[in-house]
Parts: structure tokens; sequence; C-alpha cells
């Protein structure tokens, strides 16, 4: 039982998911005195996440790949109009669905292997300041209500899309309606799911502004989720979408887990530190607003502001000053593309059931004509678009 | 004369709320937030907009309606 109430560290790491187990571990393994603070009681639970990730080969770049959180490894998609028609491009291993607990707290192994400490059920409540400057955190105990602090040169605030560090710090805002996905899934268990197939179906009955995923997790069982536009879904909750479509489309199933959430749809925040404090993951809206998948991205996120962390407490400058590289860094990276796919997410709102079933009848085409000789799914709508004049003119109609 | 402002109306269905956080992210006042394993909702930052009552993937929220003037 920790009697102090004044502590000191290198780095403190709000949030214990996915891109704050990875930073921490990596700044340990420099040999900088890390503290993880994690709300929940166990690392990884209640799993919040359709669970698809990218490519075995991509995530050992991370962490060793253990067949433990590996669930299903996907060998290709499917992409189902409104009407129900649908294009399929086979692309042998190139994502997993995960385990998304398993996967969590394999991240939190190696980040301790590696020399960092890791408190479950300990609450950041309270960024600690000297000014506008951040020097460490205020912590609430929950196992036994005590309250302590943390001093630290850098607070890292990776505590997801809700980023409370975000908010205090004033480096994040509230999300608009406009810029979230409202989403709900359910483990289901039944006949007719794909087996080593992602499935995704859209429509504006189906899904208003997004889309229902089936992710298979094994034999006869399926992550089936929704991501709605909150105010494009006049029809009931994200929730009643999905029990519509799983009523529909899946009679008998069983309904083994039910969770749900936001998706973040934002684009890349103008910048993501402050004096003594950086974010990571979500918290840092690293995710793809259009997709809405977070897991790579995050763990890129997490590598690129490691980088810059360890140079800034090697040199024993925190500011803003010395961390503002990250955003360059993560403009490079990954923030280019999110910007162009916050926009393609603006035009898919303005998509309807008519649109839709041309632009998946045009993708078939394109990917037989082409023998599924394509890179990945941006040179699949580019190749679209050149292959017929008429989707380039509507989506030049829409930007408009 | 200073306003008062407005009581908080809004309301958490406690049986219905899975704590998926959506809310607290498009709260404008941080009247919403997460604690260690459930919702909490400060009445005194809450301004009635609303907005989180849209985004609940499972519509546990709502805002009660007044009822002055009954009995």
């Amino acid at each position: 039982m920790r009697s102090t109430s004044n502590e000191k560290a290198d780095a403190v790491v709000v949030g214990g998911g996915i891109a704050g187990s990875l930073l921490a571990g990596l700044l340990a393994r420099d040999g900088f005195r890390v503290v993880v603070l994690e709300k929940r009681p166990v690392i990884g639970v209640p799993v919040r996440c359709g669970e698809a990730a990218g490519s075995k080969e991509e995530i050992s770049k991370f962490i060793p790949v253990d067949e433990e959180f590996v669930a299903v490894e996907l060998n290709g998609a499917r992409g189902f109009a409104p009407d129900m028609t649908f294009f399929e491009k086979r692309m042998p291993g190139f994502g997993v669905v995960l385990e998304r607990d398993k996967f969590d707290q394999a991240l939190a192994a190696q980040a301790v292997r590696r020399g960092a400490e890791i408190r479950t059920y300990h609450e950041v409540v309270a960024l600690e300041k000297a000014g506008s400057r951040v020097t460490g955190v205020k912590v609430k105990d929950h196992t036994n209500g005590a309250s302590y602090t943390i001093a630290s040169p850098v607070t890292i605030g990776a505590d997801g899309i809700e980023s409370f560090v975000g908010r205090w710090a004033g480096l994040t805002r509230h999300l608009r309606p406009k810029e979230i996905h409202s989403g709900a899934e359910y483990l289901l268990e039944g006949n007719g799911f794909p087996t080593d197939t992602i499935e995704i179906y859209v429509g504006t009955a189906i899904a208003p502004g997004g889309y229902v995923w089936v992710f298979p997790k094994g034999h006869r069982v399926a992550n089936v989720g929704i991501g709605v536009h909150p105010t494009m879904a006049t029809d009931g909750t994200a929730r009643d979408y999905l029990d519509r479509f799983i009523d529909e489309r899946y009679p008998g199933a069983a309904r083994l887990r039910f969770i749900a959430g936001g998706v973040s749809g934002s684009r890349p925040l103008d910048t993501m530190v402050g004096d003594g404090v950086l974010l990571a993951g979500e918290a840092a809206r690293h995710n793809n607003p259009f997709s809405g998948g977070g897991i790579m991205n995050s763990l890129e996120g997490a590598e690129e502001a490691h980088k810059v962390v360890t140079k800034a407490l090697s040199r024993g400058d925190t500011s803003a000053e010395a961390l503002k590289e990250y955003d360059a860094a993560w403009h490079n990276r990954n923030g280019r593309s999110i910007r162009k796919f916050a926009l393609l997410r603006e035009l898919f709102f303005k998509l309807n059931d008519d649109d839709l079933n041309g632009l998946v009848s045009v993708l078939d085409k394109v990917v037989r004509a082409t023998d599924g000789r394509i890179a990945d799914y941006a040179d699949l709508f580019r190749t679209a678009a050149r292959t017929t004049p008429g989707v380039l003119w509507k989506a030049k109609r829409m930007l408009w | 004369m200073k306003a008062v402002p407005a009581a908080c109306r809004l309301r958490i269905r406690p049986e219905e709320c899975v704590a998926c956080a959506a809310c607290p992210s498009v709260c404008h006042t941080l009247a919403l937030r997460m604690d260690a394993l459930e919702l909490v909702l400060d009445e005194d930052l809450c301004d009635n907009c609303s907005v989180c009552v849209r985004v609940c993937p499972v519509g546990a929220l709502y805002i009660e309606r007044s009822n002055e003037g009954s009995g």
C-alpha cells in the first residue's frame, strides 16, 4: 500500500491502452522511470472495439505476434451496396481480427518487461500545473480511496476518445455531432458469417452516414457492429439500427456480448503538445476518421511520440517548443492521409442509395478488370474514377 | 440582477448506460465524465444542450420535461 503522497517520475502515461502501453515501454527501455495510470481495474477490459487490425507483419513491428491475441487472419473484404449487390477483393493476409483484451494485456506485459510500472484502478483526476505548464497529475487510488500526486517533466495523455488530459490541457475540445459516429456492436454466434473475410454494408436505411461491419472472430462467431452519424440517424439509436440489421440478415443469431462507443471522425489536431504535456492514440485523434480504424494508427503514433519524448527528456527540455516536432512527424507519417480521409468522410455523408449502388457496381467492375492487381483501397478508388468518368463527375458535383 | 442558470434536466437511465464514453466526448461543458467504472454527471455544469442525448448509442440519456405548475 502506497503511503507517499507526492511522487516523482520521468514520464506519466495516462491510460493503459494501445498507445499508452507501447509508449511507456519504449520510454522505459531507454532508461526512464515511467508510470502508467489506468483507471479501469483490468487492462483491456471491457473491449470497446471492432477488433480488426493490420497484417501480422505490420503488428510484429510493435510486438511479437502471439496467436493468443489473434482471433482470425483475414484474406479478403466484401463491400455490400444498399441493394445487396457486392464487390469482393481477395487480399491474402491483409489483416487480422484481434482479441483486443489479450492484445492490450500483451502490450502492457511487454511494457512492464521493458521496465514501465503499470497501476490499474488508479485514475488521474486532475492535472497539476504551474501557470500553463503541466507539472504532473493528481491520482485517485480506487483500491483504497487515497489520493496522491506524481510530478513529472512530461505527462502523456493516452486516455482515449474522451481524453480529459487533452481537454484539461486545452489541446482538444469536445467533438461536434458531425465529428463522431455513434457505435454499437454485438458478438454474435450463428450461421452465415464469413470465416476469413470482412464484410461492410452501407445504405441510408441500414447505417445512415456510416456502415455495418461483420468481422469474423472464429467458428460461427463474428463481431457485427455499426457506426451511424448521430443527426442523420433519425430512426432510433445506433443499437436500434443494428438490431434491425441483425434481425433481417442473421435472424437466428445469438447475441453473446454488447458494447457501444463513440468513434472519432475528427481531422488531426492543430497541435498535440503543450508545455510538459503530449497526446497519443485516440486522445490525439490518431484514428482514421473514414473507417474508424485506430489500432495501427495508435501504434504508429505512439512510436512517433517515443522518438520525440525520449529526446526531450534526455535534453531536459519538455516545453511545447521542444515537443513540437511530434506534430510534423505525425503529419508526415499519417496526418496527411488522415486529412484526406476526413474529406472522404464528408463526401460519404452526401451519397444516397443510388450513388452507393453505382459505386459498388463500379468497384466490382474495377476489381474484376484488374484481376485484383491493386495496391490498396485508395488505389482502388483512383482506378474506379479513371475507369468510369461518371464516378469522377459525381464526386466533383458533391464537393460543390 | 444576475440570471439564475436553468436547472439541469439531463437524466441518465442507469440500466441502459454501458459507460461507453461517447457522451463525455461531445459534452462542451465537461459536465459528463467517466470515472473508473461509470458515467458521472455534474449537474452544475450541464446546460441542457442535449447533444449527448443525440449521440448516445443506446438511448440512455434524456432531458426530463419540466412539470412547472402541475401538482
